[in-house]
């Protein structure tokens, strides 16, 4: 009897991902794409029911519920062989069809439209189980659906379920290039505030990173978007594993995120997974021990959120580590590693509090044959982090300054009056980034002070 | 006249013949008779070869001269056989020898003219000393006349000389004071002198006119013996000091008496003055012909050593199994040598064959009996039966001393002595193997004697909690002892012997009838590898059943009563010699020839394959395989039909609730009873609730389950904590077979992790639960203007010490749950072992809960760190309600005190942990200190 825990997929990214993370839960334990259990999958010891239930029929049906405003990427799931392992309840395509037009807006106010329909399944879903933990939504913050409605949907959420854990794993838009949507900046920041204010925790994915990461690890000169989203999944299934496979430690999602998360604003995590490998190349890594996987999930190049070390003069450093390790692992193996990890001085923390790299030893899929004995995957609270907001507001900034691209929000009821809430959302944003500078000081013990110091003054 | 010298008879006019070329007639017949003594007592003759050797030599050519090679041959073995007995040169016999030398030669020369006058004198010496009254003299006052003696000395002419008169003048001086004859020795203190005239004089008299009326020698006459029948069958012998007229016949058939009766023999020497002693070796030396002294000796000391066997027959009675054991065959082996003594006798009696002392010597080691008694001896100076030992150490001790003495004796290669004690040394291992076999087949040790080295204490019932650890104690003083082959499955046989118990207190033992009986696997084995043919057990074994047939059945009574059938002399039907003849009659090989056999065996005795080898594949086998099928018997029921590692998996589920489980919902609906009622302590009914809601939850009967929940309240309200959750208990119904893994205590064990890691998990848990939640509830405007508001430093405190609180709760419950987590799993790994058994299952499961209480901080020196984890988790239980009742009500000063108190535990934690930290050797403690460091990984 677990902590169930509901998935919101949402928009065209936000189903893509679900959708690669659903195909690799169901390999994890032995589940057909039509919600079989595999006659080879006698293993009984996993969870199936944090993220399954089963049907009348004993199917098992994801506690997945699936939107967005546009039938395109649904469509294609619903012709994929997972086409019946989801309940067709819990699919929801906006009826008119359109989209949201990459306008957070647009999203939003769809999101504020659909409410009660949106609900509905959401509510049905969170009854279904008995001990609901918390919800996960997988969406993109730049596009339109997944920002717009996904904020809609959090700030929701928070509303209707405000003891639940709401965790989030966010696609971050490319920041290095230019954007495919003009509007990006705007749709990301204005994300970026629910996610401040109504997420618990959010899993940064960072469409940089994960690029990077194809190309330098995978040995690939183009990623495409599913491998891309196999990253993902594959972050997304090691972060539940301690979840899914009953472990002596950390077995619900509020033990895993608690000891990582120190203050509400500082959530956002960085991640990273090591050794990589995807189906058509040999992987480099030939021997896995947990000092070596640990090693290589410090190491930058790993890290699925592109930061900067150092920026403005402030050198970054870690708040919180967690490593899920998984695979045959000694748990004396782990403390040799982390003396290692102090003696050569591999990771920087915060001068302000104690420094605590949590490791959580989860087991591996019977089922999924891996070439390594140990990986892992680290979800780490990184100050770092705000380099990446930093750049997104660079573009709002930039943006903004001339309004451009504003109109398609101005038709909005939201900013029909005024653009307020850009700047409201800016300044979140600039809170965020001020507050994760400052953790990197001794001085964040009053930062509470400071803080009112400073704004007394302005 | 004697058997003896009939039976020689022919043999002496032979050589007669031969020397003297005269047929022996009765006109011969004086010298005749000079002649057999002569011969007889040759060994008493000294030749001083500087004085005859001349004539001899003259004598030998001039018989060569007359072509007469043979006589001349004949007579130098004559003269050669007296040369090799020399007597000391003071002996006053020394002059009779030459005489006697002397007259044989003459005889030789000229038979018919030989002057028998100059012989004269040496007869009549002896007739004196015939004339000497000897048993008169023995006994006592009673003086009585020997007719025999007189009677033969009748025949012939009693001549006094000046020479003689002396001698039997003193002889007769010595009879008058005969009252003050001093046994000043030690067998004779033992008798008291009233016994004396108590003698069955009738026996003795019979004896003596026997003997004499034989028309014997006056040889005799100076050869005096009694034979006490009341008293312990002691013979005393006693001879006369410088006696040329010492039988050898008489000697031999003493001998043979002696030793078939096993009597005593007492030696006396009578000396010049008459004065009777005890003869000692040492003088007897000085007075004896080395030869016949050497053999007197051995036959005194062989007759002892049988006596040695035979007084341990007798008083064995009482013993122990072992000991009746042994003394059976020991029986057995001494029946055989009677058996060989009778045959001897026997021929002596047919006449087939004649014997000198030396032969009859000869003849008495041909047969191995001269070794036998030695090998006798040694057991029994080796071993002191009657020191009012325990049985078990005396069965011990006789186990090893045999033992020991079987492989010197195949060291040494001594077939003799090995053929001997190794039927002695398997009856006396009979008894341990039945018991073994007793105690493996039933799981009791039958030992009514106490006489085996394992003893099962009365007072550990096999239910008790001590059972394996107490409950079958060696009982040795000198564990040494033990033999070696036996000692090395020791524990294996202590380990299967409880498991036997316990298989059958749990009523699983198959008790299948043995078709293997160690006892005859034992002798097996070793009759195969030492190719000792089944004839030589058969003719033991014939002597053994007609022993068991006509006497008691040891096996029936435990108290074996060994009566020597020859004991009792004067019923002729049970006599020994009736016996024995009878015996005899019916064997087609003769107990020689079989003695002969083995003997001739013995080469055949395979030297690659000793003993000890032999022993210890048996031991390893037969034993030690009967020993794992019991012991692998028991881990097969164990795990199998108890399954143990089911229990211990519930166990490990329930009270230390690693995963999520049935325990870790159960906790948490405590845990989220007690966050939501805050003001109020844990109560049974909550408490009661829970479980059975979890119960049902996860549709489990209640009445089915094996686990029940008890809340027992103190009526004392603890003052620092409030908050933690206290008191809860959990029952777990074990099978109470498992208790001999799994005692009640160590439940207790179980049940103090349980509470503990209860509380760990509380910490934990609320702290976990101190989510965001109150900045994500409030609307937007609020949230926005939150920082910017005063109190937004205070709650920036909170999370502050909410995140440190975490980081300190963490380690403790990453070291707590990893510790039993590794804990456990090493244990089932270990278990997943095939060769495990129940002691290795007994020690894991304690290791395991070493390991747990080191977990949980149950050790003594641990208990500051343990006070002060509770005082932790007070601190995190208060601040969490503190949390939980909302940031407005909080105050600085709360907060200030909550810091200052967690900083204080944590400082005293660090510093108890701190000696942790330096050490190379990972422990849970050390990671537990490290974790707790706040600047680990800055401060290198």
């Amino acid at each position: 009897m677990p902590s169930e825990i509901i998935t919101l997929q949402l928009g065209q990214c936000g189903n893509q991902i679900g959708m690669e993370f659903w195909r690799q839960l169901c390999a994890e334990h032995g589940i057909s794409p039509e919600g079989k259990l595999e006659p080879f999958a006698t293993e009984g010891s996993d969870r199936k029911d944090v993220f399954f239930y089963q049907a009348d029929d004993q199917h098992y049906i994801p506690r997945a519920v699936l939107l967005d405003l546009e039938p395109r990427v649904i469509d294609g799931i619903m012709k994929s062989p997972y086409r019946h392992l989801y309940n067709p309840e819990n699919v929801y395509i906006s009826k008119d069809g359109g989209g949201a037009g990459n306008n957070w807006a647009q999203g939003f106010y769809q999101g504020e439209k659909l409410y009660e329909e949106i609900f509905d399944i959401i509510d049905r879903e969170a009854d279904n189980g008995d001990s609901l933990e918390g919800f996960v939504l997988c969406h993109s913050i730049a596009g339109g659906t997944g920002s717009g409605m996904g904020s809609n949907i959090l700030e929701k959420l928070n509303d209707r379920f405000p003891k639940k854990l709401i965790q989030t794993y966010s696609v971050f838009p490319m920041t290095n290039e230019v954007a495919d949507v003009v509007v990006q900046p705007y749709n990301s920041v204005l994300t970026l505030k629910r996610l401040t204010e109504n997420a618990d925790c959010t899993v940064v994915l960072d469409n940089t990173a994960l690029n990077r990461i194809a190309t330098e690890r995978l040995k690939k000169a183009t990623p495409t978007l599913a491998e891309l989203n196999q990253l993902v999944s594959t972050i997304m299934s090691g972060s539940t594993s301690t979840l899914r496979y009953p472990g002596y430690m950390n077995n619900d999602l509020i033990s895993l995120i608690s000891s990582l998360i120190p203050t509400p604003r500082l959530h956002f995590l960085i991640s990273a997974y090591t050794p990589l490998t995807s189906d058509n190349t040999e992987s480099e890594v030939r021997k896995t021990t947990v000092l070596d996987v640990m090693r290589r999930l410090l190491q930058p190049k790993n890290v699925m959120v592109t930061t900067a070390a150092r920026d403005r003069n402030v050198t970054h450093c870690y708040v919180s580590i967690l490593n899920i390790i998984q695979g045959d692992v000694d748990p004396s193996e782990v403390h040799k590693s982390l003396m290692r990890i102090r003696e050569r001085k591999l990771a920087d923390f915060i001068p302000w509090g104690p420094a605590s790299i949590q490791v959580a030893l989860s087991k591996k899929s019977p089922y999924i044959t891996t070439q390594h004995r140990v990986s892992g995957l680290m979800l780490a609270n990184h100050t770092g982090i705000s380099s990446l907001f930093d750049r997104i507001c660079e573009h709002f900034d930039k943006l903004i300054k001339r309004e451009a691209f504003v109109e398609n929000f101005r038709r909005l009821p939201m900013f029909k009056d005024n653009l307020d809430e850009f700047n409201d959302s800016r300044e979140v944003v600039q809170q965020l980034m001020d507050e994760y500078r400052a953790a990197t000081t001794k001085d964040y013990i009053n930062f509470g002070s400071a803080q009112m110091g400073q704004t007394e003054q302005t | 006249m004697s058997n003896f010298l009939k039976s020689i008879q022919p043999a002496l006019n032979e050589i007669v013949y031969d020397i003297t070329g005269v047929t022996l007639s009765d006109r011969f017949n004086p010298y005749k008779k000079l002649f057999e003594d002569t011969i007889i007592h040759r060994s008493n003759i000294n030749v001083e070869k500087s004085k005859v050797e001349k004539s001899i030599q003259g004598l030998k050519e001039k018989y060569i001269i007359h072509a007469q090679d043979k006589k001349a041959d004949l007579l130098q073995f004559l003269i050669k056989r007296f040369n090799n007995r020399p007597l000391l040169d003071h002996s006053p016999e020394s002059e009779f020898h030459q005489s006697c030398i002397q007259f044989i030669i003459s005889l030789a020369r000229k038979p018919l003219e030989v002057d028998l006058d100059d012989f004269s004198h040496l007869l009549y010496e002896q007739i004196e000393e015939a004339n000497f009254n000897w048993p008169a003299y023995l006994l006592g006052n009673d003086y009585r006349k020997p007719t025999g003696s007189i009677d033969w000395h009748g025949d012939e002419s009693i001549n006094d000389d000046e020479y003689d008169d002396e001698k039997i003048d003193s002889t007769f001086n010595q009879n008058d004071s005969i009252a003050e004859v001093n046994f000043d020795s030690k067998p004779i203190d033992d008798i008291e002198q009233q016994n004396y005239s108590l003698l069955n004089r009738d026996i003795i008299t019979s004896y003596w006119h026997r003997t004499l009326s034989d028309d014997v020698s006056p040889s005799l006459n100076d050869f005096a013996l009694f034979w006490d029948q009341n008293m312990m069958k002691t013979t005393h012998l006693a001879y006369r000091v410088n006696s040329q007229t010492l039988t050898e016949y008489i000697l031999i058939r003493e001998t043979l008496w002696l030793l078939m009766n096993s009597s005593q023999l007492h030696i006396y020497t009578i000396d010049g003055n008459n004065q009777a002693h005890i003869a000692d070796f040492v003088r007897l030396c000085d007075v004896t012909p080395v030869s016949i002294q050497e053999c007197l000796e051995k036959f005194t000391r062989l007759s002892n050593q049988f006596r040695l066997a035979n007084e341990f027959l007798k008083k064995i009675n009482h013993s122990c199994r072992t000991l009746s054991s042994f003394a059976q065959v020991l029986q057995d082996q001494i029946n055989l040598i009677y058996l060989q003594l009778a045959d001897i006798e026997k021929r002596c009696l047919k006449q087939e064959c004649t014997y000198t002392i030396l032969l009859f010597y000869q003849e008495l080691e041909s047969l191995g009996i001269i070794s036998k008694g030695e090998c006798i001896e040694r057991l029994f100076d080796q071993i002191s039966f009657y020191d009012n030992k325990l049985n078990c150490d005396l069965t011990l001790e006789l186990i090893h001393i045999l033992y020991k003495n079987l492989l010197m004796s195949e060291m040494i290669n001594n077939s003799i002595f090995f053929n001997f004690l190794l039927p002695l040394f398997i009856s006396s291992c009979r008894i341990y193997l039945e018991i073994i076999q007793n105690w493996l087949a039933n799981g009791i040790i039958n030992d009514p004697f106490d006489e085996f080295f394992i003893q099962r204490k009365t007072d550990v019932p096999v239910e008790s909690i001590d059972f394996w650890q107490l409950s079958y104690t060696e009982q040795v003083e000198n564990a040494s002892l033990i033999p070696k082959w036996l000692a090395s499955i020791v524990p294996s046989l202590v380990k299967a012997g409880k498991c036997a118990e316990i298989l059958k207190s749990n009523g699983v033992l198959t008790n299948q009838k043995e078709s293997q009986s160690f006892v005859e696997e034992f002798s097996k084995c070793l009759e195969e590898n030492l190719s000792l043919k089944k004839f030589t057990w058969n003719s033991l074994n014939s002597l053994h059943n007609f022993e068991t047939n006509n006497i008691i059945k040891p096996s029936l009574n435990p108290f074996i009563s060994l009566n020597l059938t020859f004991d009792d002399i004067e019923n002729e039907k049970n006599s020994f010699l009736v016996l024995a003849f009878n015996q005899m009659q019916i064997p087609k090989s003769s107990l020689l020839e079989i003695n002969r056999n083995q003997l001739t065996r013995s080469s055949d005795i395979n030297q690659s394959t000793n003993i000890e080898s032999i022993l210890e594949k048996f031991s390893e086998q037969i034993l030690l395989n009967k020993c794992n099928q019991l012991i692998n018997q028991l881990t097969d029921d164990i795990l199998n039909r108890l399954k143990y590692l089911t229990h211990i998996e519930y166990i490990r589920n329930f009270f230390l609730f690693e995963n999520g489980s049935f325990m870790h919902q159960f906790a948490l609906r405590l845990y989220s009873k007690l966050s939501h009622t805050i003001h109020e302590r844990l109560d049974a009914f909550t408490v009661l609730v829970s479980f059975d809601s979890t119960l049902t939850m996860f549709g489990l009967e209640k009445m089915q389950y094996p686990l029940s929940v008890i809340y027992q309240s103190t009526n004392e309200p603890s003052t620092t904590q409030k908050y933690i959750i206290q008191n809860v208990q959990l029952k777990y119904d074990l099978p109470k077979e498992l208790f001999i893994i799994i005692k009640p205590d160590h439940m207790d064990i179980y049940q103090k992790c349980f509470a503990f890691v209860l509380q760990v998990k509380q910490a934990k848990y609320v702290l976990d639960q101190l989510v965001f939640s109150e900045f994500r509830v409030k609307n937007r405007v609020r949230n926005r203007r939150l920082y910017r508001h005063q109190s937004y430093q205070l709650h920036h405190e909170m999370f502050l010490l909410r995140a440190r609180l975490l980081h300190a709760v963490n380690a403790v419950n990453n070291f707590v749950l990893t510790t039993f987590h590794t804990a456990g799993e090493q244990f089932l790994d270990k278990h997943s072992n095939k060769s495990i058994d129940i002691e290795s299952m007994i020690n894991f499961h304690e290791k395991f809960l070493t390991a747990l209480s080191i977990g949980s901080l149950l050790q003594p020196k641990q208990q500051a760190i343990r006070d002060q984890l509770m005082k932790l988790f007070e601190i995190v239980t208060i601040f969490a309600r503190r949390w939980q009742l909302g940031f407005d009500s909080i105050k600085i000063e709360h907060i200030n005190k909550l810091q200052s108190e967690f900083n204080q535990t944590k400082q005293f934690i660090s510093i108890v942990l701190k000696p942790f930290l330096p050490r190379m050797i990972d422990s849970p403690l050390r990671a537990l200190a490290c974790a707790l460091q706040d600047d680990f990984y800055s401060n290198v």
